[in-house]
Parts: structure tokens; C-alpha cells; sequence
């Protein structure tokens, strides 16, 4: 039991990033106790020599799913920056900040607008850094369809980013 | 600005919005849920009664469990088959005949099939039928003076041998069956008489019309279907070896 309690220290945060990401933040740490749950009911299942990390994101992201589902929840998942630090070792300058939070906050914006299948893809590849051959594992499809998807995802996520930027000038 | 350092830059915003981006924190996430698995608090239904392979572990009290009309729905686990208790009645299903029961091999067959050895019991002579399905072996005994035939099959016997702690194969219980805790020998298990369902991996759901014995020995779980008394049925199951 302690060394699946080292397993859930491990990869918590990243599940629980994934579990936003799908459910947003009020139901994250609900789905991911779930999935933790079940996947210790499931590990003899778990093939040895896999990598533990996308089996369990795959369980978190199938746990999250069932949560809006439960809830009959439909509405747009609402992602947001934590309270802000700035990214980097140097101390920035406080415009820089100001900048670099702005862009932070469109982005997530704009990545909330995306489908669930669009900002899986690109939270397996860029905010969690796997490979393409964790991200395909995580997602139960072949490698080269990690490679379309997140192609496909990158590029409305762009549009999504663009026409933010045009509605912001129409503002002004 | 190109497409492709447009690209690039998004790329490297987004893998800088990895730590940057809200969700939960979670502090105790881990003690939590090793306090569950302990303490099975209910989080995860049914509740599950496990029984270690080498140890008794004394959750299910020694005597009759008649469910009838139980609204709790409950699992008892033995080896790689796991006994869920439901309310309400089975679904009518196809019982067990040879097709359904895998492919007819050898027992040499059989033993390289499964990789283990596969178990007879004594003084029944060699089975009519041994079959193959994944890690399941199926060894089949036609009725006669000794074996009443099981209703729906021409077997007075079957002996299904699984291997392994993962449960392959779940038999479902509900109301009018009967479960007692016995002892195969050495072994610990279960009798069960009455209508039972046996699911098994790939969703396929078989009718079990025979009584049956469960028990595991060593890394094998057991299960032993007929019409024999219980003490006769207990007797045969303790031959097994």
C-alpha cells in the first residue's frame, strides 16, 4: 500500500491536470481519487514494462468524463491561470509580467474553447510533456494519429487565438 | 511573422502553461486514497471481500449466506473468479454446452495452452472433453449411473481451472442461491447452489444450472459443477490434485 501511495504522489499532479483539463477544476480531485481508485483495482491488469504514467491519465481522463456525464454537466469547461508567479529563473521586469500574463490567460482561454479531444492531445504533448508514443498510449490510438491530431488541434487552437486578438482590436 | 515561428512560438507558450495553469492541489490525495483501499469505505461499490491466496481472511462468517431479496449488492473474490451478489433475478442466458466452452484439445494440449498443470480428480477416469479458451481450461464428464446430467448439457461434471489473481470471470448470484463457506481439503471456498450466471471477459454470459464448488489451490482457481450432494461434491473436489 505505501508504494501505491508513492504512485499516487508521483503522478497526482499530472492527472489532476488532465482531470481540469476535461472536467474542469470542481470536479478535478473528485475524478482523480476515482481513477486512482480504480486503477489499483485494475494493476494486475497493468502490463509490466509499461510505463505507469499514461495508463493512469488514460483512467483520469475516462473518470472525468463519467463525472459530467453524472452530473448532466454541458457547458464550457473554464480553465485559468494560478495566482501569478512569473516563469523563468531571472526576476522579469513587472511590464514583462503583466505580458507574459495577459498572453497566459489568452491562451488558456482559448484552450478552453477547444474540444475535449483537442485539449487532451495538446495537454499530453505540451503542458505534460510526453512523447507521442506516451500521448498515443494515453489516448488509445496509434502514434500517427497523435501526430494529425495535434496538428489539427494546434491549428484551431491558433484560430481560436487569432480571433480572440481580432476581437480585442474590434473592442478598442 | 511565418506560419512556422508563429507555430513555434505557440508551441513553446504552451509548454511554459504546464505549470502555469489552475487545478486543484490536492495535499493528502495519496493518504486518502491508501485509507480507502484499506478501510473499504464504500467509495467504490460493490464492496469486495478478498480471499489471499495463502491466508484466510475471515470477512465472510462460516455457515449459510441465503440472499434472498438482499438489496445490497455485495463481491466475493476467490482467485480469479470473483462472485457478485445482486438483487433481483439473473437475465435468462445460454447454458454451458461444448461449444461455448472453447476449443477441444488435448490434455497435453491443455497444459502447454494455459501454462500450468491441469488438475482431474481421482477415480472419474479420464475427462470427454477437454477445452480451451485463453487462460481457461474446461475438463467435461458426460452424466451416467453416478453423474446426473446438468439440465441444458449432456455433462455430469464440469471442472473449469483458471490461472492467476486477476479476475477473468465473474459468477452472478441473486435470489434463491445459496452460498456457503467450505473447505476443499486444505483450501478455503465457497459452495454455491442455485441459479448462478457466469460472466466471463468479453462479455459473453453464461447460465450455470449445476451446483458449484470454488476453491483455489496453489495459483489456480477451481470450479466444480454438478448435481452431486454437497458432501459428495465437496468429496470429488478434495480428490482433485
Amino acid at each position: 500500500m505505501a508504494a501505491y501511495e508513492e504512485l499516487v504522489r508521483r503522478h497526482q499532479q499530472a492527472a489532476l491536470r488532465v482531470a481540469t483539463l476535461v472536467a474542469g477544476a470542481d470536479t478535478a480531485e473528485d475524478a482523480v481519487q476515482e481513477a486512482f481508485l480504480k486503477a489499483y483495482g485494475a494493476l494486475k491488469r497493468f502490463r509490466s514494462g509499461s510505463s505507469f504514467r499514461p495508463w493512469i491519465l488514460k483512467i483520469t481522463a475516462n473518470e472525468a468524463r463519467n463525472k459530467i456525464r453524472s452530473t448532466r454537466r454541458h457547458s464550457a469547461i473554464e480553465l485559468r491561470l494560478a495566482a501569478g508567479r512569473p516563469s523563468g529563473d531571472a526576476a522579469p521586469l513587472p511590464e514583462a509580467v503583466v505580458l507574459e500574463r495577459e498572453a497566459g490567460e489568452g491562451l488558456v482561454a482559448a484552450l478552453s474553447r477547444l474540444s475535449e479531444r483537442d485539449r487532451l492531445v495538446i495537454c499530453y504533448r505540451y503542458l505534460l510533456d510526453l512523447t507521442e508514443a506516451e500521448t498515443a498510449e494515453a489516448l488509445g490510438v496509434r502514434q500517427g494519429t497523435v501526430k494529425s491530431r495535434l496538428s489539427r488541434a494546434l491549428a484551431r487552437l491558433r484560430t481560436e487565438l487569432d480571433s480572440s486578438v481580432d476581437r480585442g482590436e474590434t473592442d478598442d | 511573422m511565418t506560419d512556422r515561428r508563429a507555430m513555434g512560438d505557440l508551441e513553446r507558450a504552451l509548454r511554459g502553461l504546464g505549470e502555469q495553469m489552475a487545478h486543484p492541489q490536492a495535499p493528502g490525495m495519496a493518504e486518502a486514497v491508501g485509507r480507502e483501499l484499506r478501510t473499504g469505505s464504500g467509495r467504490t461499490a460493490p464492496r469486495r471481500v478478498t480471499w489471499p491466496r495463502r491466508r484466510l481472511l475471515a470477512v465472510v462468517v462460516a455457515g449459510l449466506l441465503l440472499l434472498a431479496g438482499t438489496a445490497e449488492a455485495a463481491r466475493l473474490v476467490i482467485g480469479a473468479i470473483a462472485i457478485d451478489v445482486l438483487p433481483g433475478p439473473p437475465p435468462s442466458t445460454v447454458p454451458e454446452t461444448g461449444p461455448d466452452l472453447g476449443s477441444r484439445v488435448t490434455m497435453g494440449a491443455a497444459r502447454t495452452a494455459v501454462g500450468f498443470q491441469v488438475l482431474v480428480p481421482q477415480g472419474m477416469g479420464e475427462p470427454d472433453g477437454v477445452f480451451v479458451d485463453g487462460g481457461r481450461v474446461t475438463l467435461v464428464w458426460r452424466s451416467g449411473a453416478e453423474l446426473p446430467r446438468i439440465a441444458g448439457t449432456p455433462w455430469g461434471l464440469v471442472i473449469v481451472e483458471l490461472r492467476g489473481d486477476a479476475v477473468i470471470a465473474v459468477k452472478e448470484m441473486t435470489e434463491g442461491t445459496a452460498i456457503d463457506s467450505v473447505h476443499v481439503g486444505s483450501a478455503s471456498g465457497f459452495f454455491i447452489a442455485g441459479p448462478t450466471d457466469l460472466l466471463l471477459a468479453g462479455g459473453r454470459r453464461l447460465s450455470v444450472p449445476g451446483d458449484v464448488v470454488l476453491w483455489q489451490r496453489g495459483a489456480v482457481t477451481l470450479r466444480s459443477e454438478s448435481l452431486l450432494s454437497k458432501a459428495d461434491a465437496l468429496r470429488l473436489a478434495a480428490s482433485i490434485s
